[in-house]
């Protein structure tokens, strides 16, 4: 893929997630420097884009944050499911897609960008990658933890 | 009070439809996770109004949209969807679908969508 | 779209078509039904799919199954780490078995297959679909491997 395009796309994400950070949970993400999540446990949540983009997007955060943000977006209350905090951040992440393949295809017309069911992974240690894919990574730092988004198109 | 029945896969949904129409001439009576048990609410409930998800597991939301319009041609459906595509927008207004909301949406964004539908 | 397919059928064809060619011996031993938060392997290769039909599948293997799987693909008697080479070998072999086990599918649409993700850690929960996923798993050698998949 020619850089200009890439960095669109990347751009493109960067703004649906910022967007939706404000929308959902009010929360000003800002990017901010590299930074390595001390934290043990980590949630990652993966969505995979085909049609005329394919790639993916890979969004990570340490369990404390994820739960902060599925907090919020549950109103502040508590869940009678603690698995909820993981189809919250699937529903999260979904969105940040969403919203990022409407600007794509608002962007580059005539092509239909699919999106796969999110898929979440916790754990210690975790790593995460996708081989043979150029990816940027952006750092994000707000009132309701760390983020960072990992993207990638072929 | 007005029936509300949410169509939609996540949790998060259902609670946001809840708070938004909570206090108002709108009642959410349940959350169908799909669109097959989406149906079988719509025949239990007989709901006023409905939210519908477009990505949902075993029956999406497009295929829930043209089954309800067979059964009623003149259901009201908000569709409810994280993508807001063209393509989408146009599909939906095609099969009958009354309104359509971008998520996540504002709760008086689809407080006066829903009351705009159904006229109250 | 509405579905009532199901991938075991296909992917366990798709391992039978794949794993001998690569000199792998291994077994099918049985689907279960998963809930919908489950524990994963060390090593997990994820791709999603959509167009056809909407999903994901999840590749589990332990580290001794993912280095005698890399070993079968580049032709080496045993491999010891898991090295960039190794990785892509894993990667390549994710998207040939989905794939194989999509095109077997008897739908009019063609599925697309997202680029393969390789997901490491120790104590790993997965969560692939907000329904229950199915999970086969398989004998390979001396150790085991595991497939879970959810179509929407
Ligand atoms: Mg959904």
């Amino acid at each position: 893929m020619q850089q200009e395009k890439f960095s669109e796309l990347v751009m493109l994400t960067r703004k649906a997630f910022e967007e939706i950070c404000m929308e959902l949970v009010s929360c000003e993400f800002s990017p901010c420097e590299r930074f390595i999540l001390e934290y043990p446990y980590k949630t990652a949540v993966i969505i995979g884009m085909t049609g005329s983009v394919n790639g993916r997007i890979h969004l990570e955060c340490d369990l404390e944050t994820a739960a902060k943000i599925a907090l919020t977006m549950n109103f502040g209350e508590r869940f009678d499911n603690p698995n909820d905090v993981y189809a919250y951040m699937a529903e999260f992440a979904n969105m940040i897609g969403g919203r990022a393949t409407t600007y794509m295809s608002e962007k580059f017309l005539g092509g239909e960008i699919r999106l796969t069911p999110p898929a979440i992974f916790s754990g210690k240690s975790l790593g995460i990658l996708t081989p043979n894919i150029p990816s940027q990574i952006v750092y994000y730092s707000g009132n309701l933890g760390r983020f960072f988004i990992d993207i990638g198109y072929k | 009070m007005l029936k509300v029945l949410v169509i939609d896969d996540s949790p998060f949904i259902f609670k946001a439809v809840k708070k938004a129409l909570e206090n108002s001439v709108f009642d959410v009576v349940d959350n169908a996770g799909n669109g097959k048990i989406g149906l079988e609410m719509y025949e239990k409930y007989a709901p006023d109004l409905i939210t519908l998800d477009v990505t949902m597991p075993i029956m999406d939301g497009v295929e829930t949209a043209k089954a309800l319009v067979a059964k009623n041609p003149n259901v009201k459906i908000i569709m409810l969807s994280a993508m807001g595509d063209e393509a989408l927008l146009s599909q939906a207004k095609e099969i009958g679908v009354s309104g359509f909301l971008r998520k996540p949406f504002k709760p008086e964004e689809l407080l006066n969508k829903a009351k705009e539908i159904l006229g109250v | 779209m509405t579905t009532e397919i199901s991938l075991k059928e296909p992917l366990i064809q798709a391992c039978s078509e794949l794993l001998p060619k690569f000199g792998l011996k291994y077994s099918f031993v049985e689907e279960i039904s998963e809930k919908t938060l489950n524990s994963a392997e060390s090593i997990n290769l994820l791709v999603g799919l959509n167009h056809g039909i909407q999903g994901n599948i999840i590749l589990g293997l332990t580290s001794q199954a993912a280095l005698r799987i890399v070993a079968g693909i580049i032709g080496e008697d045993e491999v010891f780490t898991l090295d960039n080479q190794g990785r892509n070998a894993l990667s390549d072999f994710m998207t040939m078995i989905a794939r194989k086990a999509v095109s077997k599918l008897e739908i009019s649409t063609a599925v697309d297959i997202s680029p393969p993700t390789l997901i490491t850690g120790d104590t790993v929960f997965s969560m692939i679909s907000k329904i229950p996923s199915q999970k086969l798993s398989f004998n390979l050698e001396n150790t085991t491997f595991s497939i879970s998949y959810c179509i929407e």
